[in-house]
């Protein structure tokens, strides 16, 4: 099932350009863009299995919805260790956001200094051991997500990880945590 | 050692697109061409690039100065009823920028709509030949409650969008109630707007009027700032009135988002229809192969060209790399003069005109980086009335024009104006 989900997932970011896009979207006030690189460091701790040490994802997100509440975006794409450097035990992610809501506080928009939102989101992956081995999921939540006019900024989110629980008895397992210090997402397209 | 590392990089990275931009194969134009021929294939080369003509007043005014159009500025936006919609390359300080500002401060206290998009290039402009860096006005223009969105934004949290930073807005246009459209070369900035008798720029804000022309503008307008700016805008919420005296037709080459290449169709359109002279009105040339084989082939065939740079220079990168490319211009058979005003003004002026029967006008310079990293937009017009404008100020210049010779040209040919020559391909 995970892995259908997934593979829909890359389906859409691959077809999604050719499909959406068009020279007048920003026709009825809305973003021309729908499709991003995002970019983040990332690591696991706790009994997920995986080797400690520094992560990087790499993934294409797809953001077509302009809307203000309950905005879904999906991502797909490689989690690899960097340090130390271990490219035969990266990830396949693939993850489902919702942002929860919109606001503008001021606070955020002086920081910024330009026009920006917050939007706090909740999330969901499934990751795939490029190596082999079991696939296992995760819930997070991503407290500080703002949107900017082509980027998605989310900075220190943290997800709990999902593994089978076979050893315990129990259907799932949630001994494990995953860490993103940020995640800066660019769109593209 | 930190100019070292930077001009390094630069330079590879200015190579490697160099060698990219030699696919851009030069086309149109050839021996014994009638009138009519050139013309059609001018016009087929604009349209393959999804360039029609629009119904369009001629040339209804052309701004030569920044005193002038601070001047006209002012007069355009404390003339507006509904809105005014700018696009500004460069936002920095200077008393004329203020009124400028002020003057749309005031339009929005009396109710009309005004947006601005500047290009985030504000941050980093310099005073001429300084070090000294031009303070922008960005954060003083939000502060006044003036809507603006930033072009693709050079932060550092944006580090990750790599070489997509080197993708600039270098436009410079307005639209006022739907009924006028200006655009050129001039920024609401410090060298656009003060005199040019005390070293501003000699520049061009052409005037027309097309409902088609400015609806293209508009929708061109109203897609950049959704790409940059959260407040989302309607284009059905700026309408576009129908112009009155569309007597002439103009073509828009706007190099907006998405629409990559006009720039190059319109040299090869300006190439096609040349038959007899080619002038090219540029500040700066930073030439790639493909440009200087364009100007091979139209010499090859009895065109004359004629390239008229600025004497007058911002920076001495702009300056050593521009000269640099003479030597090529010369050879590849064209005459080059500078332009060496008393005021030492900077010539920002971009004009291409091809047997004084068609002319562009914009903002779009004849080099690499105007091919292929930024967003530009120029004007097209080959009516009587729209090219004895032209002719009339293009004459203003001619005082202060000097030839350049092979053996002035070979002096520019030294490590340091190659280094900026491949820096200015991307920094331009």
């Amino acid at each position: 099932m995970m892995k259908r989900i997934a593979l829909a997932a890359l389906i859409a970011c691959v077809l999604a350009p050719s499909i959406m896009a068009d020279d007048d979207s920003s026709a009825g006030g809305r973003s021309p863009w729908f499709l991003g690189l995002a970019v983040s460091p990332e690591g696991f701790g706790g009994d997920s299995g995986l080797a400690s040490g520094e992560r990087l994802s790499l993934a294409l997100v797809l953001d077509p919805c302009p809307w203000k509440i309950a905005v879904p975006s999906i991502a797909a794409g490689l989690s690899v260790p960097l340090f130390p450097w271990a490219p035969e035990a990266s990830l396949f992610e693939a993850r489902l956001d919702l942002r929860l809501f919109t606001l503008r506080p001021k606070l955020l928009e002086s920081l910024y200094d330009g026009p920006a939102e917050y939007a706090p989101a909740i999330c969901a992956s499934a990751y795939w051991p490029l190596s082999g081995g079991d696939p296992f999921g995760s819930i997070g939540i991503r407290p500080l997500v703002f949107r900017t006019g082509d980027a998605l900024y989310s900075i220190l989110s943290v997800s709990t990880l999902v593994t089978r629980g076979a050893d315990s008895g129990a259907a799932y397992n949630f001994r494990a945590f995953s860490v993103e210090l940020f995640e800066f997402t660019h769109f593209f397209m | 050692m930190k100019f070292a590392t930077t001009a390094a990089s630069a330079a590879i990275v200015a190579l490697a697109l160099l060698a990219a931009s030699c696919a851009g194969v030069p086309r149109g134009g050839h021996p014994g061409m009638s009138v009519q021929e050139a013309s059609s294939e001018a016009s087929a080369i604009l349209s393959e690039a999804g360039m029609e003509s629009y119904p369009s007043s001629p040339i209804l005014r052309l701004n030569m100065d920044g005193i002038a159009w601070t001047a006209r500025a002012i007069e355009l936006i404390e003339g507006a009823r509904d809105y005014v919609l700018v696009a500004s390359f460069l936002l920095t300080d200077h008393p004329n920028a203020r009124a400028v500002i002020d003057a749309m401060a005031d339009a929005r206290a009396r109710g009309v709509r005004v947006h601005l998009i500047v290009d985030s290039s504000s941050y980093y402009r310099t005073y001429p030949m300084s070090a000294i860096p031009e303070p922008a006005i960005i954060k003083e223009v939000r502060a006044r409650g003036i809507p603006l969105a930033e072009y693709n934004s050079i932060r550092g949290m944006r580090i990750f969008k790599l070489l997509g930073l080197l993708d600039r807005d270098h436009r410079k246009y307005w639209i006022v109630d739907g009924k006028l459209a200006v655009l050129g070369g001039q920024n609401i900035d410090w060298d656009s707007l003060r005199d040019a008798n005390e070293g501003g720029c000699v520049d061009a804000m052409v005037e027309f009027s097309s409902a088609g022309a400015i609806a293209e503008m508009r929708d061109s307008f109203i897609r950049t700032w959704n790409s940059y700016s959260i407040d989302r805008l309607d284009p059905d919420d700026f309408p576009v009135a129908s112009a009155e005296e569309e007597t002439a037709r103009a073509w828009l080459v706007d190099q907006g988002m998405g629409k990559d290449g006009r720039v190059t169709a319109m040299f090869d359109a300006l190439y096609a229809r040349a038959r007899k002279e080619l002038v090219f009105v540029q500040c700066y040339t930073y030439l790639a192969p493909a440009l200087t084989k364009r100007v091979a082939a139209a010499v090859e065939r009895g065109v004359r060209v004629d390239f008229i740079l600025s004497g007058g220079h911002i920076s001495e990168r702009a300056e050593l790399g521009s000269y640099y490319c003479i030597m090529d211009l010369l050879e590849a058979g064209a005459r080059v003069y500078l332009y060496e005003s008393p005021g030492k003004s900077l010539l920002h002026y971009k004009l291409i005109m091809a047997d004084g029967e068609m002319a562009s006008i914009g903002s779009a310079n004849y080099n690499f980086r105007t091919q292929a990293l930024e967003r530009d937009i120029s004007v097209i017009f080959e009516d009587e009335v729209s090219l004895g404008i032209v002719k009339d100020h293009l004459e203003e210049l001619s005082p202060y024009l000097r030839e350049v010779g092979i053996e002035e040209a070979k002096e520019y040919r030294g490590f340091p104006y190659l280094l900026y020559f491949l820096l200015m391909q991307v920094a331009g």
